[in-house]
């Protein structure tokens, strides 16, 4: 009986160890010390106590990313997208406003270099001119600085995964929004294929659904394939957009774009392009 | 061995030639359609270029295939990637030729090529070409949605306008005149289809469609919000006739649109689950959500240029149920598509008299919904401070007694082995 007693004991406790064990591995609190999550995110909001709280994931071709938003001391929310590295890859400052265009174009290209510099892997990219730098007006009295700057290889021209898009508040000259994509390229950047090639598979392709009519506009990358949803690896593409001849009966001119593989000649995929309407009905 | 098969095959080969007449350079492209011509036998399909590689199919003489990649060299034949019904792999280029059909496209007398174009990519048969994906018809309950096409999207943004309070009812198949009709009803008008700077695209099943310009006077006093997700629906604000600040004129609180072409329907597919879920499920304010959403098509979604959105209106729109749900969106009544208009009143001491009393439901409306967000903020805060609590205090609790529990049990162990 004493010896029932006594394994009755011991199993009781152990299962109380087990399920205190099991409570203490579930989730803390909802909200954690930025820190936790990212140094960088301690950089780009530097308060002492800043707490994050996750709010879900992205998924994305180049990887998912954990989401997170701060609460800052003037109340302003920032999110922030983490990658698997902890490295902020993107954030987004809301309610931000800019009333007044204080900051000139090189007062707020300067900043965002300097931010830029701190944060995107390959700072060399930022030696070079923007591709885009202009002024946001939002025509409801407020205004941001948007500075872009794409990676191209030096060779072939092709754009590369690497795009880095800076925005500064024309007024207080902070990063509003900062977003980039960075992936080190593993494939071949020399296309095997010239592009008058890849067009002509994409207009042999195209021309039993539409004439094409205008002069496709081609470009070549390096991209994962962005037409599925997720995933896929790095290819060398020919990216070709064809356009057929203007619809007077529907008010559309039929478009497409199509993939072809630079390094193979093999069809990837072909994206319709969602028409505009030109004329009214 | 080798010997005899090469030989045998450039026999064969030199037969093919022969009996289809075919010319020696080859007129095959991606895209087209080819017969496959045998002597005898069947046409191995491979899975890979080569005579070698493993047969995944036995194609009759005659069989119809669709060119999908291709050429390649190997084991000296010029092999093409084909798909069909029985599958797809790789086929030598001397037992194809060119079909003298086109490719097998949906049949549908009353569609053109252009249609067959989309109708063939997404395998939508009989359908229209302004109709990317067919809808269904669904109703959920009020709070426009209006929409054209995509019904999967337009579903998601409903689910997650109805989790809000909202009461959302999804029209799909309308035509311009029943859209007129909803705004002046609605509290969101969501649409996705095709655009431009000055309207949008509505379509029925039957291909027939019709432009909103909005150039006929309608009201919109309940218009929370406009979402144009179209080609250039917000590009030259300026331009009296664009189709956004149309919306912003007749009523609605802030209206997005696109100032470019919406190219990838991918990315406007990403843009518009992104939109909903940090403006539904997180709660975010509309234009931040708006542009947040389009930052994302960083990844993967484009290069360059984005497609920038533009928004109108300055006061801050949430679609959390910050005001009343209108009871005449409880039940959905039947769309009448020419609305009688009222009576008008001409007694100016009644319309005075109607006007206070107006003004009066309208402060005690806001007032009511004011105690209503407080409560329910309140009894949020409250739950939660509460869950949070209980976990704090139970970690604590386990955590002190869980070494002791676990001596005890290791304790009281050995002196049962004893």
């Amino acid at each position: 009986m004493k010896s029932r007693l006594v394994r009755f004991a011991a199993l009781l406790s152990g299962s109380i160890a087990l399920a205190a064990i099991i409570l203490w591995l579930l989730p803390r609190s909802v909200e954690r010390p930025a820190s936790q999550i990212s140094p960088e995110i301690q950089t780009i909001v530097p308060e002492p106590e800043l707490s994050v709280k996750r709010t879900g994931e992205i998924a994305t071709n180049y990887g998912t990313f954990q989401s997170f938003v701060a609460k800052t001391e003037q109340g302003h929310s920032v999110r922030f997208d983490v990658d698997d590295n902890s490295e902020v890859v993107g954030f987004y400052r809301e309610h931000q406003t800019a009333s007044a265009v204080i900051l000139t174009l090189e007062q707020a290209r300067s900043r965002a270099i300097d931010f830029g510099k701190l944060h995107f892997p390959d700072p060399e990219l930022l030696d070079s001119p923007p591709d885009i730098a202009e002024l946001i007006d939002l025509q409801d009295g407020r205004f941001y600085y948007r500075f872009v700057w794409q990676g191209r290889d030096t060779i072939s021209g092709a754009y590369l995964p690497q795009t880095l898009r800076i925005e500064i508040n024309a007024e207080s000259g902070i990063v509003d929004s900062y977003v980039r994509l960075y992936e080190r390229v593993t494939v071949d950047t020399k296309p095997q294929i010239e592009s008058l090639a890849a067009e002509q598979i994409a207009i042999n392709m195209i021309n039993p659904y539409f004439s094409v009519t205008a002069k496709p506009e081609t470009t070549l990358a390096v991209t994962r394939p962005i037409w599925k949803i997720e995933g896929g690896n790095q290819l060398l593409v020919w990216q070709i957009h064809l356009s057929g001849a203007f619809d007077k009966e529907k008010g559309i001119t039929p478009s497409a774009i199509v993939f072809v593989d630079a390094l193979t000649g093999t069809l990837l995929h072909i994206e319709p392009v969602l028409p505009n309407i030109e004329q009214e009905n | 061995v080798r010997s005899l098969f090469a030989l045998t095959m450039i026999l064969l080969m030199a037969l093919v030639q022969t009996r289809s007449g075919y010319a020696q350079e080859s007129q095959i492209s991606i895209g087209q359609t080819v017969e496959v011509v045998t002597n005898d036998g069947r046409l191995n399909l491979r899975r890979k270029p080569g005579i070698r590689q493993e047969i995944v199919a036995k194609l009759e003489n005659g069989t119809l295939m669709r060119v999908v990649g291709g050429p390649q060299t190997a084991d000296n034949f010029t092999w093409w990637e084909l798909e069909g019904e029985l599958g797809s792999g790789w086929a030598a280029e001397p037992f194809l030729r060119l079909a003298e059909t086109k490719p097998n496209l949906p049949s549908n007398a009353q569609t053109t090529t252009t249609e067959q174009f989309i109708a063939d990519l997404y395998g939508f048969q009989g359908w229209c070409f302004l109709g990317w994906r067919k809808p269904t018809p669904t109703d959920i309950s009020p709070v426009s949605v209006d929409t054209v096409e995509t019904i999967d999207e337009v579903k998601y943004a409903g689910d997650k306008l109805a989790t809000t309070d909202y009461n959302v009812r999804i029209h799909n198949n309308n035509t311009a005149v029943e859209a007129f009709n909803r705004i002046s009803e609605s509290k969101v008008f969501f649409f996705y289809g095709h655009g431009s700077n000055n309207g949008l695209l509505f379509h029925t099943d039957q291909c027939e469609h019709s432009m909103l310009s909005l150039s006929t006077p309608v009201e919109a006093k309940n218009l929370q919000l406009a979402v144009l997700l179209g080609c250039e629906t917000g590009q030259d604000i300026n331009d009296k006739s664009n189709i956004l600040r149309r919306f912003s004129e007749i009523g609605a609180e802030k209206s997005i649109g696109f100032n470019q072409k919406v190219l990838k329907i991918l990315a406007a597919d990403r843009w518009n689950k992104s939109f909903w879920k940090y403006a539904v499920q997180e709660d975010m304010e509309v234009s931040d959500a708006a542009f947040k959403a389009a930052n994302e098509e960083i990844w993967g979604f484009y290069w360059l240029p984005p497609s920038y959105i533009t928004v109108i209106g300055e006061e801050e729109v949430y679609l959390k149920p910050r005001r009343a749900v209108d009871p005449q969106f409880i039940e959905p009544t039947p769309l009448a598509l020419q609305q009688p208009t009222p009576q008008a009143n001409t007694n100016p001491i009644q319309q005075a008299q109607q006007g206070v009393q107006d003004w009066f439901d309208e402060q005690r409306q806001r007032v009511e919904q004011a105690f209503r967000d407080l409560e329910e903020s309140l009894r949020e805060e409250f739950n939660r401070a509460i869950r949070e609590a209980i976990a704090d205090a139970l970690r604590q609790i386990c955590l002190v007694p869980i070494g002791l529990v676990l001596f005890v049990g290791v304790f009281i162990n050995k002196r049962l082995r004893r």
